[in-house]
């Protein structure tokens, strides 16, 4: 694929921008963070798409995996940040969460472990296979679905879902 | 996973998890990023300082300023 090509990546960027938006956004709940990413992935994807192969994968789990490792990046350097300068950032944490607020499910979302939101989140709403995931984390298969497995039942937990349906 | 294998109640809940994607232009403009980050929630420091902060770290933060811009001097 040629990095060049303004008219392909604008085709791209037009047809996944979106997808990439909701996930960055379900995973880190910051408007301006998943704002950034998007237009970041475009950028890195035009820097590194010589790099991409479609005989092993397709474009959109490429994609996908340029704005994970960045939003992973941006995340820790935004922690960094929060150390180092706490008074500048907001501290929800502190804040007392609602009956009614812990049981939406942004609130449980933002209760799991980082590794079993995103397998949840590309699972789920961007109907990802397994294999696609584990590409994507670059993790192996039995780790996607383990991270599935505990993921479901710690939201179960968290938003009070009957098991027995 | 299947769909299939989430229980109605869990389902109903993810679903409540709707998007609105805003108006995103593919070239990254300084400004927007500018604006994105000043207007970025934040704490307000004096909160912090009012909770976390003693009489005598207050006292000190200035010294600690100072001491801490020496090396600037020589730049």
């Amino acid at each position: 694929m040629s990095s060049n090509d303004p008219i392909q990546i604008e085709n791209l960027f037009n047809t996944y921008h979106q997808q990439i938006y909701q996930f960055t956004y379900r995973y880190t709940q910051d408007e301006a963070l998943s704002y950034d990413i998007v237009q970041d992935t475009f950028i890195k994807f035009q820097k590194y798409a010589d790099d991409f192969d479609p005989t092993k994968s397709h474009i959109r789990t490429f994609l996908f995996r340029i704005a994970y490792q960045l939003t992973i990046t941006k995340l820790k350097r935004q922690n960094k940040f929060k150390k180092l300068l706490p008074f500048l950032y907001e501290q929800h944490q502190e804040e007392p969460v609602s009956l009614e607020e812990k049981l939406t499910i942004r609130t449980a979302l933002q209760q799991l472990k980082h590794e079993h939101r995103s397998v949840i989140i590309f699972s789920y709403y961007h109907d990802l296979s397994q294999k696609e995931i584990a590409d994507i984390l670059q993790i192996p298969i039995g780790t996607v679905k383990s991270r599935l497995h505990t993921s479901l039942r710690q939201l179960k937990h968290l938003l009070e879902v009957d098991d027995n349906e | 996973m299947n769909k299939h294998d989430i229980p109605d109640e869990l389902h109903q809940k993810l679903d409540e998890f709707e998007i609105e994607v805003p108006e995103i232009p593919l070239k990254k403009s300084l400004s927007q990023r500018i604006a994105n980050w000043l207007y970025a929630p934040a704490k307000n420091p004096v909160d912090y300082f009012s909770k976390q902060w003693t009489p005598l770290k207050i006292a000190l933060f200035p010294i600690i300023i100072l001491f801490l811009s020496i090396p600037f001097l020589f730049i």
